[in-house]
């Protein structure tokens, strides 16, 4: 093929507004995953066997370009850990751009939740338990929306944060509302009201950036978090848990672990801090051993932030 | 000058406490952007605040755009929810 052939433009439905685009940007790494995508998207191919077939092709794929500049700036990776890392972060990034667009089709949502593997009956009955109020803490790691997915299913009285993008997802689930919360200087407010009612809020930590920011370190760089959340669960006195959805092999689970609360005592920013950190150690240990579930690469090394920490 | 009632002095003293840098608090300012300049944690505190010191608990209902347009229309809001529940 000439260098005057046209590309095979990628498609998606929700953006890739956080660079993800440009790291496939070599013809040789988008054209096998833009293939199976297409048969899973028209129907051909279900989820999870499109997830497989994935799975083959990323190991053929040899590691190059941003994608690998990544993984060694932020994980130092050891050449001889190199291949096999790109694999699965590639294999990560286009699985969870196939789950994105199949969980958003009408058609094939349903087929998109099988993947999920069911949490335990025992978490169910906790975020359940009526008038048990409790702020869930989301990140951007593993496969997009598939958290707020399972969430949606499990009709509680749910209030999530999400972007413009997403808001509308919730459209057939009367329980929850989806809000995006960037427009509304009253949205941590509404937030509150919703948790004194004995309802569920579910945001990511690295979302929405409401209130002040803390800088916190994730792998080789750093993310500005809100300190809106924290300081919702300090006002308020609410438990919080971590939820995040992963993948592990080619399905999702979900993890979800109570948040150790902050110690009493503590000012302000400290609370927030020790929270918000309670909340990023186990996060950054999700990014540092399963590279399938990086998402948002140049967020988590942005040129700024690598500054101010010395990078 | 029109003095103002227990309940919009109160709420005037917790925006005053509440104003960002370069902020201010008048009856024709904006709660949020140039006007008193709060962000999404401080106007939490503002209304868990008021809502201590008036005795009232605020709800949806009471965060419309036509409420929170000013200074002046959430002041007068929390006064008239102030009177609906007095004996």
């Amino acid at each position: 093929m000439s260098d005057a052939a046209p590309r095979k433009r990628v498609p998606y439905r929700t953006g890739w507004r956080d660079g993800i685009r440009s790291l496939f940007a070599g013809r040789g790494r988008i054209e096998p995953a833009v293939r199976i995508r297409e048969r899973v998207q028209r129907g051909d191919l279900r989820l999870a066997e499109g997830l497989e077939k994935l799975r083959h092709t990323a190991a053929s794929i040899r590691p190059e370009g941003l994608l690998l500049d990544w993984g060694r700036r932020q994980l130092g990776l050891a050449p001889a850990a190199e291949a096999e890392w790109f694999q699965r972060a590639w294999w990560g990034l286009w699985a969870g751009e196939m789950f994105r667009d199949q969980v958003h089709s009408m058609a094939r949502h349903d087929d998109a939740m099988t993947i999920i593997d069911r949490p335990s009956p025992a978490l169910l009955d906790r975020l359940r338990a009526t008038g048990q109020a409790r702020i869930l803490a989301g990140a951007h790691v593993g496969p997009p929306h598939a958290a707020l997915a399972w969430l949606l299913e499990q009709k509680l009285p749910l209030l999530a944060w999400t972007a413009a993008a997403t808001a509308s997802f919730g459209g057939t689930a009367a329980e929850a509302s989806l809000v995006d919360a960037s427009c509304q200087p009253n949205s941590l407010t509404l937030a509150a009201f919703h948790l004194r009612r004995g309802g569920v809020f579910f945001a990511a930590i690295d979302g929405i950036a409401a209130g002040r920011l803390i800088l916190l370190r994730f792998l080789n760089g750093g993310v500005r978090c809100s300190t809106a959340i924290p300081a919702l669960a300090r006002r308020l006195e609410l438990p919080t848990e971590r939820l995040i959805a992963l993948w592990k092999g080619n399905r999702i689970t979900i993890d979800c672990e109570p948040v150790a609360p902050a110690a009493a005592g503590l000012d302000e920013d400290s609370w927030n801090r020790a929270w918000l950190e309670a909340c990023r150690q186990p996060i950054d240990e999700v990014l540092r051993t399963s590279p399938e579930n990086i998402r948002r690469l140049r967020f988590w090394s942005e040129g700024a932030i690598c500054k101010e920490i010395g990078l | 000058m029109e003095q103002r009632s227990p309940t919009a002095a109160a709420v005037f003293a917790i925006l005053c406490r509440h104003v960002a840098a370069g902020g201010t608090v008048t009856e024709d300012a904006t709660l949020f952007d140039a006007g008193v300049g709060l962000d999404s944690i401080g106007f939490l505190d503002v209304v868990l605040e008021i809502e201590e010191a008036v005795g009232i608990r605020l709800g949806e209902e009471d965060l419309t755009e036509e409420v929170l347009a000013t200074v002046g229309s959430f002041v007068a809001h929390v006064e008239r929810r102030r009177a609906a529940v007095r004996p």
